[in-house]
């Protein structure tokens, strides 16, 4: 089983750099979803004020109707329509695995959000994670909160 | 109705896990060099250059191509960059091929380099989980980056969806197509990843993003692929001098689907590709893929989703992919070849240069110079995937006359 990762080269010098950018961004639009999640532990999603659509992740305009949506109270609730358990990781989170990731359809939207379900040693197993798997939203204390995706995950519904 | 379009020079720059002594100018140039010398022309003759290069953060530079435009020598002409992902490559032939059949450029070079594996984390000392840090800055950076998402774990999810849906493919099907892959790069001096393995060796390799492992995934590669595509009279000219035959490009389609996954209805369709197929297949007038064509190189970043390709491209009906491999169809020597070259899980994923890659496999294969090659093939086909859950997908047909 030979591939090709230790061949051998002529000598060559490397240097240490990165590449770095720092932002102090708006969210936009975006501000209610981030707020409510940050300040008062609750989930909202969209619906266009037309077809029905209930868009979550949120989005303020729907994309076939071309008209304004609406914000709405989602319960927490939802089903995995997908999910999978990962071993590996981006560099600043190989010491968080394994990660469980799923597209979970929340009960009052139209999509998915693909999000992380927090599973103990012994949940963490893809027979767990079947399509229709019922999960609720549980959100980190206030005090850890920032107002950004990662304040809340999903657990099993038991 | 476009003009029509001929592929009249190829090449390849190795695909490996590093190029130490090369900086990707150089690996462009050295690529640039030898797709001349196959169509025998000088860089003099070519009108404008499209440049598939991805992700910023391998190269270490912005804007990279105009340091490639200026190293091979094109220097006052135009030079466009495009950059979709895993199907740069793909888009970028696709944006050569309009250049040309729009009249506006006679002789067009397209060119793809990357260099990925320079991306290192100072904590694991290893490269790959920064490299994929790099990608997944190509996730939604509100929604979909803060997660930790990585290539595979976006390219699985259809994939569980699939075996929900209609209970394959098994992870011993997906080991077939890891072990066809690795099988077929042997012997290709450009693969990253010649293997000869067993279905046992697959399944006995470690969880990645579950149920993929790790053989059943493609590795980050350095190399470069280029192509020359010139217009039907240069094209004849071109060829008379060179001794090569035109190979002409009679289909070509694209689509891009919805960048959040969860807004697919049928996860377990790869949706883009399904488009992208039926416009390219329209265009060739092919009605029954399986059967005219007679090579193909598909996608295949993970086993499972060539799976899924072979269906979404209208190969297999849904559901019944996983036949294709288990039936030997897509073997060598089977009805339609898949990724004979070794694919990405055998060559390795340089990610600017792989459609093109694959695409001068095709070129080799209906000429009559490929490695393993086809018998008297005459149609061939390319698929090139890229982006969140496969959102980018393009397919081209190519044909000698
Ligand atoms: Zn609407």
């Amino acid at each position: 089983m030979a591939d090709r990762a230790n061949e051998e080269h002529e000598e060559f010098l490397e240097y240490y750099d990165e590449m770095t950018i720092h932002y102090l961004y708006s969210v936009g639009e975006l501000t209610k979803f981030f707020k409510e999640i940050r300040d008062n532990g609750k989930l909202f999603g969209t619906r266009c004020t037309k077809c029905g659509f209930g868009y979550f992740p949120p989005r303020l305009n729907c994309h076939k109707c071309y008209v304004p949506c609406e914000w709405v109270e989602l319960s927490g609730k939802g089903e995995v329509i997908a999910g999978t358990i990962c071993r590996f990781g981006v560099s600043n989170f190989t010491d968080k695995l394994p990660i469980t990731i799923a597209f979970i359809k929340m009960d009052e939207m139209d999509m998915a959000i693909r999000h992380t379900i927090l599973m103990s040693e012994d949940e963490c197993k893809l027979e767990n994670l079947k399509r229709g798997t019922r999960v609720k939203v549980q959100f980190k204390p206030k005090e850890q909160r920032e107002g950004r995706i990662t304040d809340f995950y999903f657990v099993l519904d038991k | 109705m476009p003009n029509r379009v001929a592929i009249v020079g190829i090449s390849a720059f190795p695909f490996r896990v590093r190029h130490p002594n090369y900086t990707y100018y150089r690996m462009a140039y050295e690529t640039t060099k030898k797709v001349l010398e196959d169509a025998n022309l000088t860089i003099h003759d070519i009108d404008s250059a499209i440049y598939g290069i991805y992700n910023d953060f391998f190269e270490r530079q912005f804007m990279p191509d105009i340091i490639v435009h200026d190293y091979i020598g094109m220097i006052l002409k135009p030079g466009t960059r495009v950059t979709t992902g895993g199907a740069t490559g793909g888009y970028a032939i696709r944006t050569a091929y309009m250049e040309v059949a729009s009249g506006l450029s006679d002789v067009v070079l397209c060119l793809g380099v990357e260099k990925s594996n320079d991306c290192w984390d100072p904590v694991t000392k290893a490269r790959t989980p920064e490299l994929v840090k790099a990608i997944s800055y190509s996730a939604d950076c509100e929604f979909v980056r803060p997660l930790g998402s990585f290539p595979a774990a976006s390219y699985v999810l259809p994939v569980r969806a699939h075996i929900e849906e209609f209970g394959n493919p098994s992870e011993e099907s997906m080991a077939r197509v890891s072990v066809k892959n690795h099988g077929n790069a042997v012997g290709n001096p450009y693969a990253q990843s010649p293997m000869k393995l067993t279905i046992e060796d697959v399944l006995k390799s470690r969880y990645i993003s579950e149920p993929f492992k790790k053989l059943d995934c493609c590795l980050y590669s350095e190399g470069a692929a280029a192509m020359i595509l010139a217009s039907e009279k240069k094209a004849k000219e071109i060829c008379k001098n060179s001794g090569k035959e035109p190979i002409w490009i009679t289909g070509v389609g694209a689509g891009n689907d919805s960048n959040f996954g969860g807004l697919r209805q049928k996860l377990w369709s790869l949706t883009s590709n399904v488009y992208a197929s039926r416009q390219c297949f329209k265009m060739a007038g092919i009605t029954n893929p399986i059967k005219e064509l007679d090579v193909a190189e598909l996608h295949d970043a993970f086993t499972g989703q060539e799976i899924l390709s072979y269906e979404d491209c209208g190969f297999a009906k849904h559901g019944e992919g996983y036949k294709l491999i288990d039936e030997g169809i897509v073997e060598e020597g089977g009805e339609l070849p898949v990724n004979l070259s070794g694919g990405l899980i055998g060559c390795g994923h340089a990610v600017g240069a792989t459609g093109i890659y694959q695409g001068t496999e095709i070129v080799r294969q209906l000429r009559g110079e490929a490695i393993r090659q086809v018998p008297d093939a005459i149609k061939g086909f390319l698929h090139s995937v890229g982006g969140p859950v496969t959102a980018y997908c393009v397919c081209i047909v190519m044909e000698r006359s």
